[in-house]
């Protein structure tokens, strides 16, 4: 699976189409632009995840939004 | 399209509890409102309504109060259940209770205003039916001629039935405010007029039971109504030029459906029609806020099939727009220049080709994800890719 940081998350994907007309597949895992293949999900990825999971249903969101 | 999917359950028949007092009929002088009251026992029943001078409340149980007093003030009175004469019925809960039929004469063009206007005594959950002859059923402007009911520290959370025969001046906040027993629901057509500039908080919690509110017109800015509530109909949506944000506005509210929505200036519109829990917009009309720059978590949760914009072309933040939806068939975001998530819906090949026709051209790098759509692996991603997006199938 390919994956990229951007300013606030992650991007995860198995087919990338670039601009520049490049596809990035699992027959093609160049790294370019940011996009980076790995065969398991990287650490930074899934601790992000799980911050992302825990605001669901009690996000600051909720809480804020009931005062 | 909102009728083209939304099923929203139907409003059903409410039968009124045929041993309530009657409810008189309207005597055309425009300054009577009543309500059935439930008095519950071994409850406070403690009852506020904020009135001005020359106000007489017939409380139902043989006294009344005249207010004399020329300032907008509370007036109390505590019922005594052991002592009120009325049939012992049950509320759904199982407590006892006896109704009595309250009558507010209210001076002409003067508020009339359920509830303490301080917090701590307004019992006014203890309401059953509310029904409000003031006013000409016509007239919505005039000083001190706003009719707020059911605001900030009163919440009717056992009533059934409410009829309204005028329209408030410019104020509708608070309204309706954890209702979660109406069945019934009758307001006069031009409840929501445009000159409401106060709607913040209306209908929060509420479970409306399907009602259609049709068309609103709001000029309130940042209006959280509808919040948490359940189960409504709203027709075309038209924000006038004091809203810039609608953030938040029917967050966490579940099971609903919206016409068009518009507004020249709305700019912020994070969490809009969406939450972290319940299911959000159930349909919505075509979506015309061409300030709109922040929409991140606009949708989240949301389950409607079509979300078409007319501009997107301002919109820097569109994080988590989408995020948690898995209804959607046709997407629409003319001139998006930032990338955005679409994934795990239900878009075709042809329905992602017309999204990605109606993109702009992308602001540096930018993602568009389409994977885990029926259409995802035989799209053209060379009509996105060729905007500079990438995309992710």
């Amino acid at each position: 699976m390919f994956y990229k940081k951007y300013n606030s998350g992650w991007h995860k994907g198995k087919n990338i189409f670039l601009p520049s007309g490049k596809v990035l597949t699992v027959d093609n895992k160049e790294s370019i632009d940011g996009w980076e293949w790995s065969e398991t999900p990287p650490k930074e990825y899934l601790n992000w995840k799980s911050e992302q999971e825990l605001n669901d249903g009690l996000g600051d969101d909720f809480f804020d939004s009931i005062l | 399209m909102g009728d083209k999917y939304f099923k929203a359950r139907k409003e059903f028949e409410w039968k009124r509890n045929p041993q309530w007092p009657s409810i008189p009929v309207d005597d055309d002088n425009n300054n009577k409102i009543y309500m059935i009251y439930a008095v519950i026992e071994d409850n406070p029943n403690q009852l506020g309504v904020t009135v001005r001078e020359d106000s007489i409340i017939n409380w139902g149980d043989g006294a009344s109060t005249t207010q004399t007093i020329s300032s907008f003030t509370t007036i109390h009175h505590t019922y005594n259940y052991a002592t009120v004469v009325a049939p012992i019925l049950q509320l759904p809960d199982g407590r006892n209770y006896k109704p009595v039929l309250f009558e507010g004469i209210i001076e002409p063009s003067y508020y009339f205003y359920l509830g303490d206007i301080a917090p701590g005594f307004d019992g006014t959950n203890n309401v059953l039916e509310c029904v409000s002859y003031l006013g000409d059923g016509v007239s919505v402007t005039g000083s001190d001629s706003s009719r707020l009911l059911f605001g900030n520290n009163s919440f009717p959370v056992l009533m059934e039935h409410v009829k309204i025969k005028s329209p408030n001046d410019d104020n509708v906040g608070d309204m309706f405010r954890y209702a979660k027993s109406i069945k019934k629901m009758e307001l006069p057509t031009n409840f929501f007029h445009s000159g409401l500039t106060s709607i913040g908080l209306f209908g929060r919690s509420a479970s409306f039971n399907g009602h259609n509110f049709g068309n609103i017109n709001i000029n309130d800015n940042a209006p959280s109504f509808f919040s948490y509530a359940d189960s409504f109909i709203i027709g075309d949506i038209v924000f006038g030029a004091a809203t810039t944000t609608i953030n938040s506005m029917c967050i966490h509210s579940n099971n609903y459906a919206f016409g068009g929505v518009s507004g020249p200036n709305v700019n912020n519109a994070t969490y809009a029609f969406g939450g972290t829990v319940n299911n959000g917009a159930n349909s919505i009309g075509l979506i015309d806020l061409p300030a709109l720059t922040n929409s991140s978590n606009m949708f989240r949760r949301s389950q409607m099939p079509e979300v078409e914009f007319v501009n997107c072309a301002n919109i820097t933040d569109a994080d988590d727009m989408f995020r948690d939806c898995f209804s959607i068939q046709k997407i629409i975001m003319p001139g998006l220049t930032r990338g955005v998530s679409v994934q795990n819906n239900l878009l075709t090949e042809a329905a992602i080709n017309a999204f990605f026709t109606s993109l702009g051209t992308a602001s540096g790098s930018q993602t568009i994800n389409v994977s885990n759509n029926p259409g995802a692996a035989t799209c053209d991603t060379t009509i996105a890719t060729g905007k500079g997006f990438t995309v992710i199938t």
